[in-house]
């Protein structure tokens, strides 16, 4: 990556850099679809597409959360242990009888009952986020393995379809043809978007990551702008959680978790969208589609879970080497 | 005469790109003597220390050590020539223990590089009996109070042997009693013939502990003489000594009802009983020396520090600080003194940072208006003669005034009825403070209170209504501006609390 | 001044508390289940806490300089697969101990490199090198354990016994001396931890902060590639199963648990020993208890929580990260 920069340079006038700087990100993703296009035939059919969309969104869910907590210098590890929870705990009380409404209340109560929690420690304890969350996702866990007296799978597809029809309609569903779980994603991310770049609270987050202090002495309220990140990325991996196990049809405990490695990969690679490599919105999707056709075109390839990791590490150190680079040129 | 003049500096200039710095200083400082530095904030005193050090070259002139020319490059230069130097804050290692932290940077090893602790604590203790310490070699720093500290900086250029110890304001977070452990210490020092610089604003110390006194003014070496033949009111004489020459946009404006009263206010270690008032549509200058608490009194006023006791009333209303936020809604608007760190948020544009505390008012259920925000933004860059390519130029790209603009800016919109500006136009061009100026003066026509904080003088007696000098935590004296000059606020500074 | 006294005794309280909350806990579990104090569980607890105290002690190392590590787990999980491998295949014990410890030195200096020379932060260059590792470790065992029976002069490590005391809890015991010794007493070591604790100090006194936060990270590193063949040794063999960041978060808590033996949160290899040692005896008498294993996650979370409240509850800032 490095080396291509320099090259460019070399070769012209600063345009050529701007352009790779601004777009370099984009053009390397669509390139390496090309690539994968042109290995396995099967990546850019409509249908594999709509397939990764549909598959993807939960983890847009997730790593919006995670954008929203990064990009006040916060970092939420749990989230994929609080997505795992939350759909398990709903699972777990759909087939225990309690009603489907009820029991998706309960796993986005679950949800904000972690980020409430995150929030305190963090924004008004002063537990480095880092430390904080990473206690809380071991705490998660041991809930939602007691719950499930040690991972036992929690299967929904067994029972009556009356029983579980408006569960498993949120994740299988569709409306004119869109999937829910599409339609859910995509408000969610005007939602998000609106939130983070253009309301208040936005505003102030954005502060926030610039400068503590300053944001202190404009009359900003530091502790509670830092705390709400927290329950938004919370809640957010709860909806997750709950989206992927509707359309799985159940829940595995545990089966979630690994997703945390793709929705920093996705975070990461969406700081290269930005103009000033800030974590935004608009890249985190960006990322995470980017993750998402990566892992498929892993899975169509039938290539293991080693070398996705090793592409995961590879990406997320090469996404900020190349904005460190970027900022130093500038 | 050579041999009894350890340092001598001749002919040393130095600018900064176009700004000279130093002109042609010429000093001498005998052996064994303690020799004052004395200068307003900006009259060179800090770079011709630097240079002596070795951390700045000097463009022209020589320094002679012990009658040799002295080629001083680095710090290790100077280390070598025996000069050490005990900075204005002493950076320590809380978790280490008094030996380890006298020092860092120059232990003491085998060829193996393992401590040799023993010999450490031996000469480490050697100093503190020498300079009869309370604490002992194994005690961390983290239990050692600020004097304490910096008598382990002491210990730690002692170990070096030094001829000439510079010591640079050391007595800023010092309180009396420490203080005059401090001049024991100096003059023990003193009698077995280390020769000393000593840097301080406060005349009495000056007084106290020294024997010569050069004073520094506009990058020049005003004169040099022995503490003896000299008194306060000339000394402070030669440290002003120039007219006023900036123009002051003064404009009298009827001073109404007290919009904030402050009573007996203490708070952290620096605010120790403050009482003032401030009268609609006037201008209240604080004037003091940098640690006298001025920041700390409007900080803890502004909810930023916490207040351990005092009343506080605001348009006849009792008001307790709680956070910023509280006191912007009481209708406190602060420009903070430290502008990078503080002020703004540099990553941010000028709209962005210009709304942050006015965002509230531009947007519509959470949401920011654009256009209302832009228009805003352009209405403030408009009446603030911002100079910048546009609403959405980054702040950090800005020159130090149009940032300053962009602070102030931010309270402009909504309804605040007292503005503190602490040091606002420090770092800023003649043309922006002007600027800055008319700014005060336009929200004291508006009714508003106005406190400024500042440590020139010159500008307080410009454009202030009234001045209270700060000393040691107290208001030490208030002027009718009209009433002040110079050379008394700088008196106050100086001196203050004893003579009060 | 009266204030100040009040604080020491609050200061006092936190230092002593650990220790107090640490051994009346045991107590508690071990009264419950007495079989806990048995000498033959005891010497349990200390041959399971080996691996996990060297993991802490590396862990440590690293914090004391002021960096961190996403990976520590999952490069002992690396070593301590390729370490299984290579003795599966045949080749000696000794040559085997030297891969571990390379192959760990390779892997801190590339942290190092892109932490002090491509100026990556360092959560995101140890998360990164963390998802390579856990990467290279799939590839490397296919998904499968890599297990061998009993080989004398390999498993000596991990599974002997001197006096009825494990020898991994002695070498550990050594190491952990050894390092305690590097950092009080040498030149080098007092220099990282100054680095650590206050970078502006490093400065003006001139100490080159680049280059002890390299070797700090290669030391690190070396020992966990250390620490991946004892627990191959100890384990005889490796398993499947993902553990890096069990491995991680224990030994975090270790390292912030002993911190606040010190009245300055200071990080020290004593105290990670005492704090490792302490989470190992922990989870051994919850599962004599008859609690879950299940709990046992959690409770090690909380125990992290607590752990660093106790440092940073009187500063009260806010949590944000600045390694990233």
């Amino acid at each position: 990556m490095e080396k291509r920069l320099e090259e460019k340079r070399m070769l012209c006038p600063d345009r050529i850099l701007d352009f790779v700087r601004n777009y370099g990100a984009v053009v390397g993703i669509l390139l390496l679809l090309i690539i994968f296009q042109c290995i396995d035939h099967r990546v850019l059919r409509l249908a594999n597409i709509w397939g990764v969309l549909r598959n993807n969104t939960f983890l847009i869910m997730m790593a919006m959360g995670m954008t929203l907590v990064m990009s006040v210098r916060g970092i939420d590890l749990s989230v994929a242990q609080v997505a795992d929870a939350a759909g398990v705990l709903t699972a777990f009380l759909i087939l225990n009888g309690t009603s489907a409404v009820a029991a998706v209340g309960a796993g986005l109560g679950l949800g904000l009952i972690v980020g409430v929690v995150n929030a305190v420690l963090m924004a008004y304890l002063g537990v480095p986020a880092l430390i904080g969350t990473l206690g809380m996702m071991y705490v998660v866990r041991s809930f939602e393995l007691v719950l499930t007296n040690g991972a036992q799978p929690q299967m929904l597809f067994t029972l009556n379809h009356s029983i579980t029809g408006f569960f498993l309609n949120i994740g299988q569903g569709d409306v004119a043809g869109i999937p829910n779980v599409l339609i859910i994603c995509v408000i969610a991310i005007i939602i998000i978007y609106l939130i983070k770049e253009r309301s208040l609270i936005g505003r102030h987050m954005d502060a926030l990551c610039g400068n503590v202090r300053a944001s202190f002495l404009s009359g900003i309220n530091v502790r509670k702008t830092f705390a709400i990140t927290f329950v938004l990325s919370s809640f957010l991996a709860a909806m997750a959680g709950l989206m992927i196990t509707a359309r799985a049809g159940g829940a595995t405990p545990r089966a979630v978790e690994s997703y945390l490695n793709d929705c920093f990969v996705a975070v990461y690679v969406g700081t290269l969208l930005s103009k000033d490599r800030k974590f935004n919105v608009i890249g985190t999707v960006v990322g995470c589609l980017f993750v998402g056709f990566m892992s498929n075109f892993f899975t169509l390839q039938g290539i293991g879970n080693g070398t996705k990791q090793l592409f995961n590490g590879f990406f997320i150190i090469a996404a900020v080497a190349l904005g460190t680079l970027r900022a130093k040129k500038k | 005469m050579t041999n009894n003049i350890f340092l001598e500096c001749k002919g040393i200039c130095k600018s900064f790109g176009s700004n000279k710095v130093l002109r042609d200083i010429n000093i001498q400082i005998k052996k064994g003597e303690a020799h004052a530095f004395l200068g307003s904030n900006g009259a060179g005193k800090s770079t011709l220390i630097k240079i002596i050090t070795g951390v700045y070259s000097k463009d022209s002139g020589e320094i002679l050590v012990d009658g040799k020319v002295a080629d001083i490059k680095s710090p290790q230069d100077a280390e070598k020539l025996g000069i050490a130097v005990i900075h204005q804050d002493q950076q320590m290692v809380p978790l280490f223990d008094v030996t380890r932290n006298a020092f860092l940077g120059s232990e003491l090893t085998n060829s193996a590089g393992i401590l040799n602790l023993k010999e450490m604590r031996r000469q480490v203790q050697e100093k503190l009996e020498y300079i009869q310490a309370d604490f002992t070699v194994d005690q961390q720093i983290e239990s050692l109070s600020v004097g304490q500290r910096e008598q382990v900086a002491i210990v730690s250029a002692l170990l070096k042997n030094p001829k000439l110890l510079i010591l640079d304001e050391p007595t800023a977070s010092l309180s009396s009693k420490e203080i005059s452990r401090l001049f024991e210490i100096i003059n023990l020092l003193k009698n077995s013939g280390v020769t000393i610089i000593y840097i301080s604003h406060h005349l009495d110390e000056v007084f106290t502990i020294t024997d010569s006194i050069t004073v520094l003014r506009d990058s020049r070496v005003q004169g040099t003489l022995p503490t003896k033949e000299a008194d306060s009111k000339s000394i402070v004489a030669m440290m002003i000594g120039r007219e006023l020459k900036e123009f002051y946009p003064k404009e009298q404006v009827a001073a109404g009802e007290p919009v904030l009263e402050i009573k007996d206010l203490h708070s952290g270690k620096l605010v120790k009983g403050v009482s003032f008032s401030l009268k609609k549509g006037e201008i209240l200058g604080l004037a003091g020396l940098v640690g006298a608490g001025r920041t700390e009194t409007m900080l803890a006023m502004y909810g930023a520090e916490k207040v351990s006791s005092g009343t506080i009333l605001i348009e006849g209303k009792e008001y307790k600080p709680k956070s910023p936020l509280n006191a912007g809604r009481y209708g406190i608007a602060f420009i903070p003194e430290d502008r990078r760190n503080e002020g703004i948020v540099a990553p941010m544009s000028i709209r962005e940072n210009i709304s942050l505390s006015a965002t509230k008012l531009w947007t519509k259920l959470g949401i920011i208006q654009k256009k209302t925000e832009k228009q805003g933004t352009k209405d403030i860059i408009k009446a603030l003669d911002i100079i910048c390519t546009g609403t959405d130029q980054t702040v950090g790209e800005l020159s130090g005034g149009n940032q300053q603009k962009v602070v102030i800016g931010r309270w402009l919109v909504g309804k605040y009825k007292i503005f503190v500006f602490d040091q606002p136009t420090t770092g800023v061009d003649v043309g922006a403070k002007t600027e800055i100026y008319k700014q005060m003066i336009a929200l004291a026509k508006e009714g508003c209170g106005i406190i400024f904080i500042s440590s020139e003088n010159e500008e307080l007696l410009g454009i202030c209504d009234r001045i209270a000098v700060m000393n040691k935590g107290k208001i030490v004296k208030e002027f009718e501006a009209a009433e002040a000059t110079e050379q008394d606020l700088l008196y106050w500074s100086t001196v203050g609390e004893e003579r009060a | 001044m009266k204030q100040k006294k009040g604080f020491d005794i609050g200061n006092a309280v936190i230092k002593r508390g650990t220790g107090i909350a640490m051994i009346l806990i045991l107590l508690i579990l071990g009264l419950r289940a007495p079989l806990f104090f048995s000498p033959e569980n005891i010497m349990t607890v200390l041959k399971q806490s080996g691996v996990l105290v060297m993991t802490a002690l590396s862990i440590t190392t690293v914090l004391i300089v002021g960096g961190f590590d996403m990976g520590a787990g999952a490069l002992v999980q690396l070593t301590c697969n390729i370490a299984a491998g290579l003795i599966i295949s045949g080749v000696n014990p000794a040559l085997t101990w030297g891969a571990g410890l390379g192959i760990g030195l390779v892997m801190g200096l590339i942290n190092a490199i892109l932490v002090v020379f491509v100026k990556i932060p360092t959560f995101v260059t140890t998360l990164g090198t963390m998802y390579l590792m856990t990467g290279m470790t799939a590839l490397y065992n296919g998904g499968s354990a890599l297990t061998f029976e009993l080989i004398v002069n390999f498993n000596m490590m991990g599974q002997g016994e001197i006096l009825g005391f494990p020898i991994i809890f002695l070498i550990v015991l050594l190491f952990c001396i050894a390092l305690n010794f590097f950092f009080k007493h040498t030149r080098t070591g007092l220099r990282m931890y100054a680095c650590g604790e206050n970078k502006n100090a490093a400065d003006i006194h001139g100490i080159d902060k680049r280059k002890l936060m390299i070797l700090g990270y290669v030391i690190s590193g070396a020992l966990l590639g250390f620490t991946g063949v004892l627990q191959c040794s100890y384990n005889y063999g490796a398993s499947a199963v993902d553990y890096g960041m069990d491995f991680l978060i224990r030994a975090l808590a270790s390292a912030y648990l002993g911190s606040t033996f010190s009245k300055t949160a200071e990080l020290s290899m004593f105290g990670t020993m005492i704090s490792g040692v302490f989470i190992a005896a922990l989870s051994n008498a919850m599962v004599i208890n008859g609690f879950s294993n299940q709990i046992v996650s959690g409770v090690l979370g909380s125990v992290l929580i607590l752990s660093i409240l106790l440092t940073v509850i009187k500063k009260r800032e806010i949590g944000q990260v600045t390694i990233f």
